[in-house]
């Protein structure tokens, strides 16, 4: 299961991959751009409108943010893959684990839509994360050993 | 022009931001169940609070408007009470008529006090008439003219109200005894009366400037002068003539008819 508003203690949101692993150097606008077309996708599959597109908009927003913090001194290659930047995965991981966790709190905060529900949307978010973080370091771990 | 459309350019994942959350919030509002009932219950709370707040002040404007219109609605009840009740002096017809008027200028530290009203002889407003404030007699008009009417406050020495302990039957005139503005003295109550602090002093409807039965004050002491006949009885007044605003005028229809009687009886 990648997602949904009916399981109550965790979902699996794998998705956001589809910003992560753009080329660094993507124009911010048309990462946004991305960004809505994709939670608007996913939202259509399940029956929540905006609910995915809120968090994946404001996801792709601060991608630049966050590749901008977290630069190598030597700077991005061109059209280089987030997966390239480093030999090893662990840049990778950092860089997804910040847009990863900032999206599903944020999908999490529009999904119960109340701050009354506050210690919910922590817990869920907290397992959310974890569960996803895992498959999307599985992903790059695969990619890095069969070379996808 | 060209400045404003770098600064949208090189700013367009911004704006692009905006402008797709404010979609997509507006998607999640619209299009789920849930959040729609949140987001509806907020916003009817803040318009609600919105409105409640611009109904008060609202309110705070119009309370002259609805000072004036509770004073007429007074001015209708009490006509209509005291001419249903007993409280008539003349026993069968009913024989009152309620003007309504505001105090526009007062005074009540001197020994001869009185105050102007804003109606006059051109709102049937005449000499001799009675002033209300509530159920509580205050004054008795003395001069009119076209739009203004001057009163004889019960703060004057030389205004006597003709006056009766209630349920005790005994009656005497009431004056004001200066400087306290909450008391007057009620004399000629005979000696032997049993009257007691604490009993309350009305109208006796003698004088046919109110009716009887108009609640004036309570009995706060009871002196007998030596060698005098008749009590002194200090009466804690009813009426607060220090914040004397709205009041009602009352006439007494047979006036005329009752104070010709009386003269034919004089002569």
């Amino acid at each position: 299961m990648l997602g949904g508003v009916a399981d109550p203690y965790l979902d699996i949101l794998i998705y956001p991959l589809l910003l992560f692993i753009l080329p660094v150097n993507t124009p911010a606008a048309v990462v946004v751009l991305f960004g809505f077309l994709g939670g608007l996708g996913v939202d259509i599959f399940y029956n929540s409108p905006g609910v995915h597109a809120s968090a994946l908009v404001l996801t792709a927003f601060l991608r630049k943010l966050v590749l901008n913090a977290l630069e190598p001194r030597t700077g991005y290659a061109v059209d280089e893959s987030p997966l390239r930047v480093r030999p090893s995965n662990y840049w990778y991981y950092s860089y997804t684990a910040v847009l990863l966790f900032i999206h599903i709190l944020v999908y999490n905060l529009v999904s119960f839509f109340s701050l009354a529900h506050v210690l919910d949307i922590l817990i869920k978010t907290v397992l959310t994360f974890v569960v996803s973080m895992l498959l999307i370091g599985l992903h790059a771990v695969l990619w890095r050993t069969i070379k996808l | 022009m060209i400045n404003l459309f770098r600064f949208l350019l090189r700013n367009s994942s911004f704006f692009l931001f905006i402008v797709f959350e404010i979609i997509a919030l507006y998607l999640v509002v619209n299009y789920n169940q849930s959040q729609r009932k949140t987001f509806l219950d907020a916003s009817s709370n803040i318009t609600a609070t919105i409105l409640e707040k611009n109904d008060q002040l609202h309110d705070y404007f119009n309370l002259q408007e609805i000072n004036r219109n509770l004073n007429q609605e007074n001015a209708f009840l009490l006509e209509k009470i005291i001419s249903q009740s007993a409280l008539t002096s003349t026993a069968d017809k009913p024989s009152f008529k309620f003007y309504n008027a505001k105090v526009i200028s007062n005074q009540i530290d001197g020994r001869y006090n009185r105050y102007v009203i804003n109606q006059g002889r051109g709102a049937h407003v005449k000499p001799g008439m009675g002033i209300l404030s509530g159920t509580f007699p205050a004054g008795i008009i003395y001069q009119a003219t076209e739009n203004y009417a001057s009163v004889i406050s019960l703060l004057n020495i030389n205004l006597n109200i003709s006056a009766r302990i209630k349920n005790k039957g005994y009656f005497g005139l009431m004056r004001w005894r200066p400087p306290n503005p909450q008391q007057s003295v009620l004399f000629d109550v005979p000696a032997y009366a049993d009257v007691l602090p604490g009993d309350t002093v009305v109208t006796s409807g003698h004088s046919h400037v109110f009716p009887a039965q108009m609640p004036l004050g309570i009995v706060s002491s009871v002196v007998t002068p030596k060698g005098s006949n008749s009590h002194e009885i200090a009466v804690n007044l009813f009426v607060n003539l220090g914040r004397l605003e709205y009041v009602q005028v009352i006439e007494n229809v047979h006036r005329t008819e009752l104070d010709s009687l009386k003269r034919n009886d004089e002569r």
